[in-house]
């Protein structure tokens, strides 16, 4: 049997984090985190093969993960999906030029399968 | 001889004392006539004080001007709202603390005033003695003698800052509000979606029905926050419009392709005709294609089962030309002028789809206004409508902004 890819889930809304963990746990091992601070200690130590990243979380935000996660060399080709409602502001706008993958969902447009769909295509590099 | 003199003798006295009671009256008559007049002028006086009372106590800012616009009457409130005191201001031209709205703006102004004698209102921004800006209300109306020949202007101003900062606050309260809304929102639909996919066990047919319902109700929200936040962001101008060269056909197929689903469930016809023509323009994509998605959902909602639905682009005159029609309920004639009007919703179409929030076209409109375009409409009531949305070959101007529109704002239900 084919081990699981591992998915770690950085959100701050429990609600939201929890609904995910009951989507994802049945196909992939998932980790979770809270804010950004927890987020780069969890991808450091379980090396995820994609994070699931919101941007509005106190402590540390999303973006501000995702540029320290690029620094690093253990972290620079992990894949991101940025998973928020903010629609396209400044802040993203600016990360995703940086060349980021644009991938990119709207929490509420978005139903769970399609966050699903876009997982599974985002790792297997479509 | 004698008795003539004699007679005239007698009746001389009676002369002048009737030349006497004649003088008196008449003199009589002149001074109660005078009086009269004194007394007019004195009531119209006082009236005029009453009006002066009245115009000096006026909150709002009185001014009156010859037809050249000198002043020559500026009420304490203009002081008191320009800053600049009654000797800076009379004899001066309301321009000592106005000039700076754009030069359309006052083409537009005399020649309402001047050259078609009437009345002018309109919002203008104007600048204090100590420099501070400030939006006005203003109503400027020509004063015209009985041969309608201009005698002055009578202008009066009102501070609306207040009016527009509480506007301000009003939309932000609903775009913080609908933001916090859309957590929730997602939670629902994701656990009713997960139930009816079964993950958590086959649901039966009751069970079934009901997640679709609360899926749906759930979808309605999401639908009707997204619309609030694009409103709030036109109402507070924060969004931005970023025009890249996009080729528009690309833009309206892609929103085609989001109402598959819904067209084939209609059984709707659907006809799309794109000239050979059409040059690629600066649009911002996403701008254009909640303007498409839109008009097109509208007109689907708005078809009875089997209906046509006919999509054309042109390129004429410089101008690229896009015209939806349907075979839908029309819009009632005494109701088309408000339907650009936010919330509003006409009464055949409240019947047709009950749930509709009235908000889309408020939006579509605010959008093709501030990209230069031009959108207007034809209706029948029973037959159909065909929207037309036009923009210049120059497209969409570049606005800074905080955020972009919401783009899919409607979540169609699967």
């Amino acid at each position: 049997m084919a081990t699981k890819q591992k998915i770690l889930i950085v959100e701050d809304e429990t609600q939201i984090r929890k609904a995910l963990v009951e989507k994802l746990q049945a196909k992939y091992e998932v980790y979770e985190a809270e804010n950004g601070n927890e987020g780069l200690k969890a991808a450091k130590n379980k090396l995820p093969n994609l994070i699931l990243l919101d941007i509005l979380m106190p402590k540390m935000d999303g973006i501000e993960m995702m540029n320290q996660l690029r620094a690093s060399d253990w972290g620079k080709d992990m894949k991101i999906i940025i998973f928020t409602n903010l629609d396209s502001d400044d802040r993203i706008l600016g990360a995703i030029t940086k060349g980021e993958p644009a991938y990119y969902l709207i929490k509420s447009n978005t139903d769970i399968h399609e966050v699903e769909e876009k997982i599974r295509d985002v790792l297997s590099d479509k | 001889m004698l008795q003539w003199v004699a007679l005239t003798g007698y009746f001389t006295p009676w002369l002048y004392v009737v030349g006497d009671v004649l003088s008196f009256s008449l003199l009589a008559l002149l001074l109660h006539g005078l009086l009269h007049a004194i007394e007019e002028a004195k009531k119209n006086a006082k009236d005029l004080q009453k009006f002066k009372i009245a115009a000096d106590n006026s909150m709002d800012h009185i001014v009156l001007t010859d037809p050249n616009g000198t002043i020559f009457y500026a009420n304490e409130s203009v002081h008191k709202i320009t800053g600049f005191s009654p000797l800076e201001i009379l004899g001066e031209t309301p321009r000592v603390w106005g000039g700076i709205m754009p030069k359309e703006f006052y083409q537009k102004f005399w020649r309402t005033i001047k050259e078609e004698k009437k009345p002018f209102v309109g919002h203008i921004t104007n600048r204090k003695k100590n420099g501070q800006i400030y939006t006005a209300e203003t109503h400027v109306s020509p004063i015209l003698d009985e041969k309608e020949g201009l005698l002055g202007f009578l202008a009066i101003e009102r501070d609306i800052t207040k009016e527009e900062s509480i506007d301000r606050a009003k939309s932000e309260f609903v775009s913080l509000a609908a933001h916090q809304l859309r957590t929730p929102l997602s939670v629902i639909r994701w656990y009713a979606e997960m139930l009816l996919n079964g993950d958590a066990g086959a649901p039966n047919k009751k069970q079934t029905q009901y997640l679709k319902e609360i899926y749906r109700g759930d979808l309605r929200m999401v639908t009707l926050v997204n619309m609030l936040l694009n409103v709030s962001r036109i109402d507070l101008g924060t969004f931005l419009v970023d025009p890249k060269p996009t080729d528009i056909r690309e833009v309206m197929n892609e929103v085609i392709k989001d109402l598959e689903k819904p067209m084939e469930m209609k059984k709707i016809k659907l006809n799309v005709m794109y000239a050979d023509n059409l040059p690629i323009v600066n649009l911002d994509p996403v701008l254009t294609s909640v303007v498409f998605e839109n008009i097109l959902s509208n007109a689907i909602k708005y078809m009875n089962p089997g209906g046509a639905l006919t999509v054309s682009i042109k390129f004429q005159n410089a101008m690229l030309l896009t015209s939806v029609s349907d075979t839908g309920c029309g819009i009632p004639k005494h109701q088309q002028n408000q339907m650009f009007s936010k919330f509003f919703r006409a009464d055949n179409a409240k019947t047709l789809v009950p749930d509709g929030n009235g908000l889309g076209l408020y939006i579509v409109k605010a959008i093709v206004e501030h990209s230069k375009g031009r959108i207007w409409f034809e209706s029948e009531e029973g037959k159909g409508t065909t929207f037309y949305v036009e923009f210049s070959k120059e497209g969409m101007p570049k606005k800074e902004g905080r955020t972009q529109l919401v783009g899919k704002m409607e979540q169609v239900p699967v």
